[in-house]
């Protein structure tokens, strides 16, 4: 029995693998000519939250001297050292935590350097908006009364995220949300979201702790 | 160029995929918690829609009845991975921020196959793209409408400016997809509702739009003639 072109298995299997060979190398060239732009972006924005930080001044460019470590947990941890006049000031911290509800949840935090968080904020998020992006955003509140105002400096309030500002890593805290027995509120609806972003700062502590000395080293010398 | 204004206009009110075809139901309930969130959802919809239909309606000619689903999908899907892309690389990065997590919903998003495969896949490059607009700027309109209203009941803001400062925060169910699913079902009924009366006023028998049905649609008509 002869099949006619348009139900020969083989025919439209071709069909769909030229459609997906065709799409494929689309989407390879667009990710080569983006791959850079895409880089330069990020750096970017890396540069921008750093800023926000509530970091003392400085005057070096902590993304060049950034070391990639790995947390106790297994998390990438990027401890970036700021510095002033080559005197070591204090961190910052980049964290990619894989246990958001959806996807990776990147943080970013400032320690002092005898490991006192300064402030920490999400960068990058997947969470479902409305319920657990509530739980990463800062932003200024705005009414009726005031929307024409501009935004006032500094960084927005943001009750989950502030609760981290001028705890000492080093304390015996125990870093879980309440609903887990630890010290940490949470928000209901976005418990995942919560528990993933206390267990980053957490993580991101240990790691300092034990990644610092390389840095105080490294000052001496 | 009537027909292309009418391509575009109808996707606004007439058929519109929300309020009408009842399309898209997954991406309105998830991303509609707040007026800016279902705004921009609209937008990058809008975006993929005119690129998927000016593809598919290009090569819908060629494309063997068999399998035509699975390679409009792979279309589909590679235009939101470039314009992801492009969006990343390109675009302001609040902008992408705002955005970007709604990108990849858009390729479960079934207005956009539901395009493809009642227009796009029957009429000409031009006009496939008027009616990848009109349906996109529909889309966005009931989005935006059903965002602002449940970012009002949830908190009492419009496009994140507080109107009313004292309202509380604790109405939960509005800001998650049940609420959603209450609201769609009100306003739809509240839209039936005028158009019966509307229609029984004049005295005539209220018909649905044709074509918008379960009878007549051609989406999941597996068997060919």
């Amino acid at each position: 029995m002869k099949l006619r072109n348009n139900e020969n298995v083989f025919v439209l299997g071709g069909f769909l693998a030229v459609t997906a060979l065709i799409s494929a190398l689309t989407l390879a060239f667009v990710s080569m000519i983006t791959a850079d732009p895409i880089a330069r972006m990020r750096e970017q924005n890396t540069r921008q939250s750093l800023r926000q930080l509530n970091l003392p001044a400085f005057d070096n460019a902590p993304l060049q001297e950034a070391l990639v470590c790995r947390s106790p947990a297994g998390f990438q941890v990027t401890l970036m050292p700021v510095k002033k006049n080559g005197k070591l000031e204090a961190f910052a911290a980049k964290t990619i935590s894989p246990n958001g509800y959806a996807g990776n949840i990147e943080i970013m935090s400032g320690f002092s350097v005898n490991g006192k968080i300064l402030a920490v904020l999400v960068t990058s998020q997947k969470e479902t908006p409305g319920l657990g992006s509530n739980v990463c955003e800062r932003k200024f509140q705005r009414t009726i009364f005031n929307f024409y105002k501009p935004a006032p400096k500094g960084l927005p309030p943001n009750p989950v995220l502030d609760q981290f500002n001028g705890m000492q890593i080093s304390d015996g805290i125990d870093w879980r949300v309440k609903r887990d027995g630890g010290t940490f509120d949470y928000v209901t609806g976005a418990t995942i979201t919560s528990r993933a972003i206390v267990g980053a700062v957490a993580e991101t502590g240990k790691t300092l702790a034990i990644q610092q000395k390389k840095f105080l080293q490294k000052g001496k010398k | 160029m009537k027909t292309l204004l009418q391509d575009l206009i109808k996707g606004l009110w007439k058929e519109n995929p929300i309020l009408v075809l009842l399309l898209g139901t997954c991406p309105t309930l998830a991303t509609t918690s707040s007026g800016t969130n279902g705004f921009a959802m609209g937008i990058a919809t809008t975006c993929v829609l005119c690129g998927s239909n000016f593809v598919i309606s290009c090569i819908a000619g060629i494309v063997p009845q068999k399998i035509r689903i699975p390679v409009y999908i792979v279309v589909i899907a590679t235009f939101v991975s470039v314009i992801d892309m492009l969006m990343q690389a390109f675009a302001p990065s609040t902008v992408y921020n705002a955005l970007g997590i709604f990108i990849p919903l858009i390729v479960v998003n079934c207005i956009v196959l539901g395009r493809a495969e009642a227009f796009a896949s029957k009429h000409g490059p031009l006009r496939s793209i008027f009616d990848g607009i009109g349906m996109g700027l529909g889309f966005t309109l009931a989005l935006t409408l059903l965002g602002a209203l449940r970012e009002f009941l949830s908190s009492g803001s419009v496009f994140e400016v507080k109107i009313i400062t004292p309202w509380t925060t604790d109405f939960l169910l509005v800001s998650a997809a049940p609420g959603a699913f209450i609201i769609v079902g009100v306003i739809l009924a509240a839209k039936n509702y005028f158009a019966r009366r509307a229609a029984v006023k004049q005295g005539k028998l209220y018909i649905p739009p044709a074509g918008l049905d379960c009878h007549s649609c051609s989406i999941c008509k597996l068997e060919e003639k």
